[in-house]
């Protein structure tokens, strides 16, 4: 090797050392710098690169750990460009419309991502996102299977470092499930509301802490007051009626003491004085410390309930008095029907100014009177006999005037306003006139210093509900108002004025008896009778009667009370179960020349019947007997004697047998009490009467 | 430790750095401590800043920083490195 190659030698290796300890160098991090010779700074500082990489991947950390938060949000984050595509999604948002992020990007969110039904709307909405309108929007979006999903949309706009808008950043919420729970709680509390106010349901709320009160409308209604005017605890007592503040303020506090609802029925009292029944309920809230702190209830208004139910107990009450009068009057009458009976056959016998005579027709005067009392509680118990026919009731009121007049003295006027052309209304023509005079004469005791008295007819319509608690026949009635100007009832008297044996008069004047007969007689007639009174101003009964037939033309029997020639040939059958008024019976019968068998019951009579039987000619019975009634019993009879004829005796009229024997204006029907000539009539005109079944053949 | 004496004349030596960064500040030291250690003021130590004075890597065929080179007595040795092992450097200087 020559001297110049050793030196290109050396040249070499030392250059190598030197690559060798660079890389030894920069493996062991002792560098510093690179010098890339041929560049503008041909120093690059490997530290500053380092630094340079180092904030890249920082960077990028970042990048990704701000594109988790946007994957992660539960709201769709939509960058778009001016043009509306899409420029950056996050994962739930792609998730929303069943994408993949990567594949939206680009892609046009109007043409893609809306129903096309409203796409010129959106692109619209977007125009104004552009032009800077970022109100709350929402807006139906589809997805990729083609359902629609509702979502609420904040909007930005997006601008270059000029200001200048490159776009939006939409933030988005799926509100579909929401609105659909939002709805259906509409629906729910439209449900809800209705219920309350179609049940006429008010709610309460209070607040303890500040002692606020709200009510819904429905409960200012049900005090009478503006909505919103009473907002307070102690407003609201001042409603309540000073008789049932106590026991409210009781069960108030007994409600916050125990936590547990209450309600209680209480009254109130209107501005205007109207005072109204109402049913309040609720809950107290109370504290960890037992301290109430809220308090929510509901209110009912139950006044009409409460008449209802009123007069319900009422009409009760009276049916109950009613059967217990005729069951009295009954028997009462069996023992009149004896007291007269073997009076008259006494008067007979002694001479009438005898002192026995005078006696005697002492016991007959008050047995009348007697029998007057035992027949004003059959009628007002609804069980007189009623020849019911068709009445002019205009006509009767004229007839009836003169009389009234006299009745009710000078001091008062009596004023007619009748209706003309006044259809006939049904009842016993007897009865109607009793009616016309207890309201006449209960009118007159009202007004001690004088006054008005007014009859006024017409016809009107009722309905159904016309009389709660009353079974009612609706259609036309003829009401007759009989109206005075006196001192008016109490709401005490108007409740129980029709009870037999309630007076305000004083003890001795009146009987107690006048407006249950009124009652008992318009009841029988199947009308209806109301009444309306103010203290201090007056009272008005109405008085509905139904409507009768025009062509019905009363025919009142008429028996001479002469005794007839053959009356010695003929035999009667009597039954009867009441031992008094057989014997009397008996004895008249018989004084007057008749031949009488006597059957305690109907199958005493049948057995005599069956011995006996040609030569009965009439058969006298009760209606209503043990066992075999008389009707029956007769009907058993007329079978085997078509010809037989026969009397009724009784003091009902709407006993189920008396109804089923059909007595009306045409049965041979005699009324206990009765006197011996009542009886011999009777008895006289049933042997004169033509059977049925021989008037129909 | 005996001085280190050139074997030839003084010793020169360049030390090529990029600003103060950490490897440069290091060499910097190193150099100066071996020098004054070793070769008492017998020595000449240029420092020559690249980020100041780039066109002198290129003349001088340095391509990396820190880069020792002994310009003087030859044979010329380039060291490179923050010169950490001191007795392989002041070898390579040609002291003891």
């Amino acid at each position: 090797m020559n001297p110049i190659e050793a030196l290109k030698v050396q040249g070499l290796t030392q250059r190598l050392a030197e690559a060798e300890a660079t890389i030894q160098a920069l493996i062991s991090g002792q560098i510093d710098a690179v010098v890339i010779p041929g560049t503008a700074n041909p120093v690059l500082l490997i530290e500053a690169q380092r630094a340079l990489q180092q904030s890249e991947a920082r960077a990028n950390c970042e990048r990704d750990r701000a594109q988790q938060f946007l994957d992660a949000a539960e709201v769709i984050l939509l960058a778009s460009d001016l043009d509306c595509r899409v420029t950056l999604i996050n994962r739930y948002g792609a998730s929303v419309v069943g994408w993949a992020p990567s594949e939206m990007i680009g892609m046009s969110w109007i043409d893609h991502f809306i129903p096309e039904r409203f796409r010129l709307e959106a692109l619209e909405g977007w125009e104004g996102i552009i032009g800077g309108d970022l109100s709350v929007v929402e807006g139906v979006v589809l997805t990729r299977n083609g359902q629609e999903r509702i979502i609420e949309w904040r909007n930005t706009t997006l601008t270059d470092d000029a200001g200048k808008v490159i776009g939006a950043f939409s933030c988005g919420t799926d509100v579909t499930e929401r609105n659909a729970i939002s709805r259906a709680l509409r629906r729910t509390e439209e449900r809800f509301r209705f219920a309350l106010e179609a049940s006429g349901v008010g709610i309460w709320d209070m607040n303890y802490v500040t002692g606020e009160l709200s009510w819904s409308d429905i409960l200012a209604a049900q005090y009478g007051a503006t909505p919103g005017s009473v907002k307070s605890f102690e407003s609201f007592l001042g409603y309540v009626h000073e008789d049932d503040l106590p026991k409210l303020l009781d069960v108030l506090s007994e409600g916050a003491k125990s936590g547990e609802d209450f309600k209680l029925a209480h009254r109130i009292v209107w501005a205007d004085g109207t005072i109204r029944w109402l049913i309040s309920g609720g809950r107290i809230h109370r504290d960890a410390d037992g301290k109430p702190t809220r308090a929510i209830g509901i209110s009912l208004d139950v006044t009409e309930r409460r008449m209802l139910e009123d007069q319900l107990q009422q009409g009760q009450k009276m049916e109950a008095i009613g059967r217990l009068a005729s069951g009295v009057a009954h028997d009462f009458n069996n023992l009149l029907t004896v007291i007269l009976g073997f009076s008259d056959m006494l008067a007979g016998e002694i001479l009438p100014e005898s002192p026995q005579g005078r006696d005697l027709a002492e016991i007959v005067k008050a047995s009348h009177r007697a029998a007057g009392l035992t027949g004003q509680l059959l009628a007002f118990s609804r069980q007189q006999v009623m020849q019911t026919v068709s009445i002019d009731l205009n006509k009767l009121i004229g007839d009836m005037s003169g009389m009234l007049e006299r009745l009710i003295g000078e001091k008062i006027d009596i004023s007619h306003k009748l209706q003309f052309d006044l259809p006939p209304v049904s009842g016993d023509r007897g009865q109607i006139e009793q009616v016309i005079m207890n309201l006449v004469v209960n009118a007159r005791d009202a007004m001690p210093d004088g006054g008005t008295v007014r009859i006024e007819t017409e016809i009107v319509e009722i309905k159904k509900t016309t009389f709660p608690g009353e079974t009612v026949e609706a259609g036309p009635f003829v009401v007759m108002a009989i109206r005075d100007t006196g001192s008016g009832m109490t709401q005490e008297t108007q409740r129980r004025l029709f009870e037999p044996f309630y007076t305000t008069k004083e003890s001795g004047k009146g009987t107690g008896l006048g407006l249950s007969t009124t009652y008992g007689i318009v009841k029988q007639s199947k009308g209806h009778i109301s009444v309306s009174s103010e203290l201090g101003k007056g009272t008005m009964f109405n008085v509905y009667l139904p409507i009768g037939d025009r062509k019905n033309v009363p025919s009142v029997p008429y028996v001479a009370a002469t005794r007839s020639s053959n009356q010695h040939s003929t035999t009667i059958l009597l039954v009867e179960d009441e031992i008094g008024v057989r014997t009397l019976v008996a004895r008249i019968l018989t004084s007057a020349g008749y031949r009488v068998l006597q059957a305690a019951n109907g199958e005493a009579a049948e057995k005599l019947f069956e011995t006996d039987g040609k030569s009965i000619d009439l058969v006298v019975t009760d209606v209503v007997m043990p066992g075999s009634d008389g009707p029956t019993m007769f009907a058993r009879f007329q079978l085997k004697a078509p010809r037989l004829k026969v009397l009724y005796m009784s003091g009902y009229t709407d006993h189920p047998v008396a109804l089923q024997a059909g007595f009306g204006t045409e049965s041979p029907y005699l009324k206990k009490p009765f006197t011996s000539s009542d009886l011999l009539k009777h008895v006289q005109f049933a042997l004169n009467s033509t059977v049925r079944e021989e008037a129909a053949t | 430790m005996a001085r280190a004496i050139p074997a030839n004349g003084e010793l020169f030596l360049r030390l090529y750095i990029a600003g103060h960064s950490p490897n440069s500040v290091l060499a910097m030291a190193n150099a100066k401590a071996i020098c004054s250690e070793h070769f008492a003021s017998r020595y000449k130590l240029e420092i020559i800043d690249l980020l100041q004075d780039p066109d002198r890597a290129l003349a001088d065929g340095v391509i990396v920083t820190p880069t020792l080179i002994k310009v003087a007595p030859l044979p010329v040795q380039k060291i490179i490195g923050t010169l950490a092992d001191k007795s392989q450097v002041v070898l390579a200087l040609g002291g003891t």
